[in-house]
């Protein structure tokens, strides 16, 4: 798994505009190998970090690091990182071809290597089309073409699932597991928990511009206070009474049936057993991504308002 | 995972090697872009036709009049006064489009050397503009001489050749001035009204001056400096030729400066 060096480092980034912090003292590392979903609600500061990566946006403090040298101070980018930061980030009346030629020449990179990408994404057909006339999810298609322009060994992906149609989902999501199978960083940015628990295996989760999780997917799941076992028995009821008496929390959901929290499955099957209670199904309900998501988030938010009553009210209007 | 599709390694591992100058791909990059647009066709035909139809208008009405009433170099000329907000418009529409369409991350993120991009930007638009206005305006010569018959000169004629040249001259560095102002306002419409005030306006404006402030101020304006290399009469109130092109080369340099300070302070 991931255990070479970080090829992504951040460390304490901070994005101030005026009193407005968007990005707050930002720590984490990307590892190669695997999809790191880099998740948070609208306005978490994700877009803010990925350019501050970028060396788009310059940091108020604090300092992004790709290979261990800022962005900026690589000469030809495209052979190390591609980035797709916003599906319309193209001239509307370049066709997507010429949009491809420029920015290959900017980095010495051939024809071929352009065609390739085209027909990589899909996008062969309307290469002589004027960008301006494409959907979002052909936008998205000619932004992860350029990002993959010079074989990068990272990819910084900004929300690429936006406007995709279900197969544009699985082709996409498909690409970037295969991408990092091959050895390579991918950092995707989302909001939808339900996509990246499909496609990213590690998770940086943050919210007002905070890290609040740097965790495999399991983990931040797990994590979460969601967890919850099902148990169907005929004997329902002598095995709460069982349950409630060992500490776990019982609720008798269904005619035999009960959700228990506060124990794992194992003791609910143990008890069972040595109690002599038939069970016909026992399972453990996982939590959602978004349960996880929303409970992380939730603590961030309520932590906010009750150390910073008197600037909350700013804080979202800004948000 | 076999050990040949682990290719991205061997990129990034021989990324670090390839140190080439980055200014050649990018002049090569931005000379793709300028041409892979429709706008930079229907400007610089814009700016070829009114180059040399407004000079032949010009011309036609000049054809009976008597020698020495008028000066036949600036009359088949004349075009240069509307042709050169052609080439500003497209100067500064280069860069302001990038920044409307969020085209400059990508831009950015391919080319962090975000003064040689301007550079490049500025270099390859001066250069087309440069080339675009000196063909036009020896056409315009040229067919202003004809259609003026016998009030006709020829190019060896005093400040004929200067002014064919100059004009090339003014419209490239006008065009560096564009990109310039385009990036400091970074907004199509402020940049085009801030370059159509500095260039047309303002003189306009400040003609109702007394003539010593006219002596004094008005011809050292950007498009009244740069002027003066395709004007024949000179005097008091307008710069040698030369010396009025430096002064405008000055502007543009100036300009460009200011530029690539606030692009390295501000966000992209």
């Amino acid at each position: 798994m991931a255990t070479n060096s970080p090829s992504i480092e951040v460390r304490e980034l901070t994005k101030a505009y005026g009193k407005t912090v968007a990005v707050d003292h930002l720590s984490f590392d990307v590892h190669p190998g695997r999809v790191t979903g880099f998740l948070g609600p609208n306005g978490a500061g994700k877009s803010t970090t990925l350019r501050m990566i970028l060396g788009l946006d310059n940091p108020t403090t604090g300092s992004a690091l790709i290979n261990g040298r800022p962005f900026a101070a690589h000469r030809q980018p495209l052979f190390e990182v591609g980035a797709l930061l916003d599906p319309k980030a193209f001239h509307p009346g370049r066709s997507a071809g010429n949009h491809l030629r420029g920015l290959a020449l900017a980095n010495g990179i051939d024809q071929r290597r352009v065609d390739r990408v085209l027909d990589l994404v899909g996008l062969t057909a309307v290469a002589a089309k004027r960008a301006g006339g494409f959907s979002l999810g052909m936008g998205q298609r000619l932004g992860l073409a350029s990002a993959l322009l010079g074989d990068p060994a990272i990819l910084i992906l900004d929300e690429p699932i936006n406007g995709l149609d279900p197969e544009g989902i699985l082709w996409i999501r498909t690409l970037l597991r295969s991408l990092a199978a091959e050895g390579r960083t991918v950092l995707v940015s989302s909001h939808l928990m339900s996509e990246m628990a499909l496609t990213a295996e590690h998770l940086v989760v943050i919210g007002q511009g905070r890290l609040l999780a740097d965790d495999s997917v399991e983990a931040v799941v797990a994590a979460s206070g969601h967890n919850t076992a099902r148990v169907r028995s005929p004997q329902a009821g002598h095995l709460a009474a069982l349950l409630a008496a060992r500490g776990a929390v019982p609720t008798v959901t269904g005619a035999g049936e009960l959700t228990v929290t506060g124990v794992s499955t194992d003791g609910i099957g143990d008890l069972a057993a040595a109690n002599a209670i038939t069970i016909h199904e026992l399972s453990v309900q996982r939590a959602s991504l978004e349960d996880a998501f929303m409970d992380l988030t939730h603590d961030s938010v309520q932590y906010r308002t009750g150390t910073h009553a008197t600037t909350t009210l700013t804080e979202e209007s800004a948000a | 995972m076999t050990a040949t599709t682990v290719t991205p390694t061997s990129a990034a591992l021989a990324a670090p090697t390839r140190q080439p100058p980055v200014l050649p791909n990018l002049l090569r990059s931005e000379w793709a872009k300028i041409r892979s647009v429709r706008s930079t066709y229907w400007s610089l035909a814009a700016a070829v036709a009114v180059m040399i139809g407004y000079g032949a208008i010009n011309s036609a009405s000049h054809t009976g009049a008597r020698h020495g009433t008028f000066a036949p170099v600036l009359t088949s000329l004349s075009g240069v006064l509307l042709a050169q907000l052609a080439i500003g418009v497209l100067g500064v529409l280069v860069i302001t489009t990038e920044y409307s369409t969020a085209m400059i991350r990508s831009t950015f993120a391919a080319a962090p050397q975000r003064h040689s991009v301007i550079i490049a930007k500025a270099g390859v638009l001066g250069a087309a503009a440069f080339t675009v206005g000196t063909v036009a305006s020896l056409i315009a010569f040229l067919a202003g001489q004809a259609i003026m018959g016998a009030n006709g000169v020829s190019l060896t004629s005093p400040g004929a050749l200067r002014s064919v040249i100059g004009i090339g001259l003014y419209l490239g560095l006008l065009g560096i001035f564009a990109v310039a102002l385009g990036t400091i306002i970074r907004r199509s419409a402020g940049a085009i009204a801030a370059l159509v005030g500095l260039i047309l306006i303002l003189p306009a404006l400040l003609l109702t001056l007394p003539a010593s402030i006219q002596d004094t101020v008005v011809k050292f304006l950007p498009g009244n400096a740069g002027q003066a290399i395709f004007t024949t009469g000179h005097d008091t109130s307008t710069l040698s030729p030369w010396a009025g092109l430096a002064v405008f080369a000055l502007y543009a340099a100036l300009a460009l400066a200011l530029a690539l300070v606030l692009l390295r302070r501000r966000d992209a």
